[in-house]
């Protein structure tokens, strides 16, 4: 009697742990939906994506404060960034903030060559459209 | 018979023998009781697992139920990584909160002010002072909260109908400015007609003498200008007004004052106007979609730079260099995206633009260059509503 009584404890707790654990694995589907790599790298891009973003954002304040010279070197890094992270239509637009920093300056060899950068390699996103445009109008004569 | 011996001595030599024998047993050292063992550690051993399950049952339904919650919590929020742990969870909590703070872009509707929060009753002497409204009479506690409530509900009740005239006063007010704006709406339209007219060469129709020229005031006269040297600052408003009687040029006239003033600045007579102005300019878009296709429409960018190519003040230089930049981010912005509309509302509280926007279109040279400044003041302005 004494014996039953233990084994029916042993198995109370036993299946208490178990019920535990199934508790616990209520959220296992959330864990299993990033548990590839690929996934684990595209929120790493989406976050790093977001973080230049806002830097980008920061950098064209400069361009709007007419402060050109400050905001090319930031600019260049940017393009850099958001082109290793493959974010097209973002890096098209810091190179065309930097081709349009070089204009502002007076620099339309530079110019030129970064707009037709941004129009030649990202012909899909809207800063290609305005690169475009802006490459035409600087090669019109005066 | 009995065979008992009937003698004394042998009676009480066996009296003594009893009574010996009685004392020996009592002095003879009586061995210890033997020890009981309890069955304590069997019992500890027996109920310590089912104490042990007990407890941790308890735990597990709790947190059971903390998972299922949390759990149904995040598919309510329609996040995919609600209940991600760790360094993620900053990010679902950014979205969280950035859904949160995403204010709505569709206009409001005027909002009526909620009532003053009724104090709270007792659920039984709620149900007394419904059931019978005569309850109250009995106790003097309860007929104080009776009238008091019923004073707060005429109270509620007056404001409601102040709010109401109020807000048909309002309404009506709107209405007359969505008047007053179509009709600001309709002569942009016709000054922008002209101004391409006279960009493209048309200048002999423009310098018609009419008869109405003398009674457009000088601040009208600039705008005509460009493309036309050599024409009379006083002929080219004429081809505004054309063939018009008098009372169209005058209504015209003061419709235009509405807008340019009095030279010395923009008067906008209405909070709303950037956003009727939005829904001129872009009647099938809503929110910020809106404030880019109004610029695309109204073609403010290269309206923009053209501006630029004939100022000659250092300060409207300046700032039309700064609009083509808020012009070039407003055409590449990504309106489907929170972060990007309000990075791109920071560039437009650059400090100092919006005032150097109104000042500078007090003193613009031309007329083209102050419609720009004062559309794309209309433009920010309703910006700053929809964002």
């Amino acid at each position: 009697m004494k014996r039953s009584r233990t084994w029916l404890a042993w198995v109370a707790l036993a299946a208490t742990v178990a019920g535990g654990l199934a508790g616990c694995m209520v959220r296992e589907p959330v864990y299993s939906r990033i548990e590839t790599d690929s996934q684990i790298e595209a929120i790493h891009r989406e976050h790093l994506s977001a973080h230049l973003t806002e830097r980008l954002d920061e950098v064209v304040l400069l361009v709007v404060q007419l402060e050109y010279d400050q905001a090319e070197a930031p600019l260049y890094w940017l393009a850099d960034q958001f082109d290793d992270i493959q974010d097209a239509s973002h890096a098209a637009e810091a190179w065309f903030w930097l081709g349009y920093c070089h204009e502002k300056r007076g620099q339309v060899a530079a110019a030129r060559d970064v707009y037709g950068r941004v129009a030649a390699l990202y012909s899909a996103a809207p800063a290609s459209r305005i690169a475009e445009r802006r490459l035409q109008r600087l090669s019109e004569p005066a | 018979m009995k065979d008992q011996s009937n003698n004394p001595l042998d009676r009480l030599e066996g009296l003594l023998r009893s009574w010996g024998a009685k004392r020996a047993v009592d002095q003879t050292p009586q061995p210890h009781r033997p020890v009981v063992m309890r069955p304590v550690a069997n019992l500890w051993v027996r109920w310590a697992p089912l104490a042990a399950a007990a407890a941790m049952l308890i735990v597990a339904v709790g947190l059971f139920s903390l998972s299922l919650t949390q759990a149904r919590r995040g598919q309510a929020g329609g996040d995919e990584f609600a209940g991600l742990p760790g360094p993620e969870d900053e990010r679902v909590t950014a979205a969280a909160e950035a859904r949160e703070v995403r204010p709505p872009t569709a206009s409001k509707p005027m909002e009526v002010p909620e009532a003053a929060p009724v104090p709270a009753v007792a659920p039984g002497r709620r149900q007394k002072l419904a059931e019978s409204p005569d309850f109250a009479s009995d106790d003097l506690v309860e007929d104080d909260e009776l009238g008091q409530l019923r004073r707060q509900r005429e109270a509620l009740t007056t404001e409601r109908d102040e709010l109401a005239e109020e807000n048909r006063a309002l309404m009506c007010q709107l209405a007359e400015a969505d008047e007053q704006l179509a009709q600001l709406m309709a002569e942009l339209t016709s000054v922008e007609h002209s101004h391409a007219e006279a960009m493209s060469g048309d200048v002999a129709a423009m310098r018609e003498p009419q008869p109405a020229d003398s009674e457009v005031g000088e601040a009208d006269t600039d705008s005509y200008q460009v493309g036309a040297a050599g024409s009379s600052p006083a002929q080219a408003p004429a081809a505004l007004e054309g063939a018009e009687d008098e009372e169209s040029a005058r209504k015209r006239r003061d419709t235009h004052y509405l807008i340019v003033g009095d030279g010395k600045g923009a008067e906008i007579p209405h909070a709303e106007m950037g956003e009727v102005y939005l829904s001129l300019a872009a009647p099938d878009r809503d929110g910020m979609a809106a404030v880019q296709a109004a610029a695309a429409n109204r073609d403010l960018l290269t309206r923009c730079q053209i501006a630029r190519q004939g100022a000659g003040d250092q300060r409207t230089i300046g700032l039309l260099d700064q609009l083509e930049v808020i012009l070039t981010r407003l055409e590449l912005l990504d309106v489907g995206s929170d972060k990007a509309v309000s990075g791109f509302m920071a560039l437009t509280r650059a400090e100092g633009l919006r005032e150097s926007l109104a000042e500078v279109q007090a003193t613009a040279e031309t007329k083209a260059t102050k419609m720009l400044l004062l559309e794309v003041q209309l433009l920010l302005r309703g910006a700053d509503r929809e964002a």
